[in-house]
């Protein structure tokens, strides 16, 4: 989406979305590309799955170690 | 669970306070359920290092920094959570901070445990977690429950 189409709909100013969005793309969660004159812009969902399923995978290493150390304990 | 930056589990064990502690807070104890071989021993600001135990990470070296002691109470440390590459050198990178909690129960102890500083982690370090450990975690669980249900 261009940055005019999403101006279009939204009561903020261009300004305001153009640095929103470079914002997002520093920290990986937006990407543009060029299309003639214009930026397109398109969200990537990746590192926000990322960070989820990384605290997931950490979550259940712990419900692992936690199941080990009560067979330890209660011997 | 709302919160990105921490995890919080609570487990009821069916043993004294002093049972759990010791298996917490006695390094040789707590690295045979944890799955490591440490070097040395807890105390309030100690640097531990050892090697990770589990089955496919024999070459981990792991380390965590003792931060505070109370006997039968609490027991916190800090580390960097998932510290799993040999090539990496994760010492700039923020730590975690690790507190367990210690309480009467009436069939014995409840321990819970909070890990925080989650939001902190670089998120090339947690993107690279999703992309090359996807199947890194389920392996590593596997390798756990194999190594629970060895005979004692």
């Amino acid at each position: 989406m261009s940055i005019a189409n999403i101006t279009r709909d939204a009561s903020v100013t261009r300004q305001a979305v153009t640095k929103h969005l470079h914002v997002l793309a520093h920290t990986g969660l937006a990407r543009s590309s060029r299309m003639g004159r214009e930026s397109v812009w398109e969200l990537q969902p990746e590192p926000l799955e990322a960070a989820r399923h990384y605290l997931d995978g950490i979550a259940a290493q712990w419900d692992a170690a936690l199941n080990r150390l009560k067979i330890f304990v209660e011997d | 669970m709302d919160s990105t930056d921490r995890i919080e589990k609570q487990i009821l064990l069916r043993a004294p306070r002093a049972r759990v502690w010791l298996a917490l807070a006695n390094a040789e104890q707590f690295g045979a359920w944890f799955g490591v071989k440490l070097n040395g021993e807890f105390a309030p600001g100690a640097r531990v290092v050892g090697q990770v135990l589990h089955p496919g990470y024999e070459h981990v070296r792991f380390e965590m920094t003792i931060e505070r002691m109370e006997p039968e109470r609490l027991l916190s440390w800090r580390w960097h959570p998932h510290a799993i590459d040999p090539k990496a050198d994760y010492s700039a990178e923020p730590t975690t901070l690790v507190v367990f909690g210690l309480a009467d129960a009436p069939e014995g102890t409840l321990l819970t445990v909070v890990e925080s500083g989650f939001d902190g982690i670089p998120l090339g370090r947690r993107l690279e977690a999703y992309r090359s450990n996807d199947g890194g975690w389920a392996i590593q669980v596997k390798a756990i429950e194999k190594y629970v249900s060895q005979p004692a």
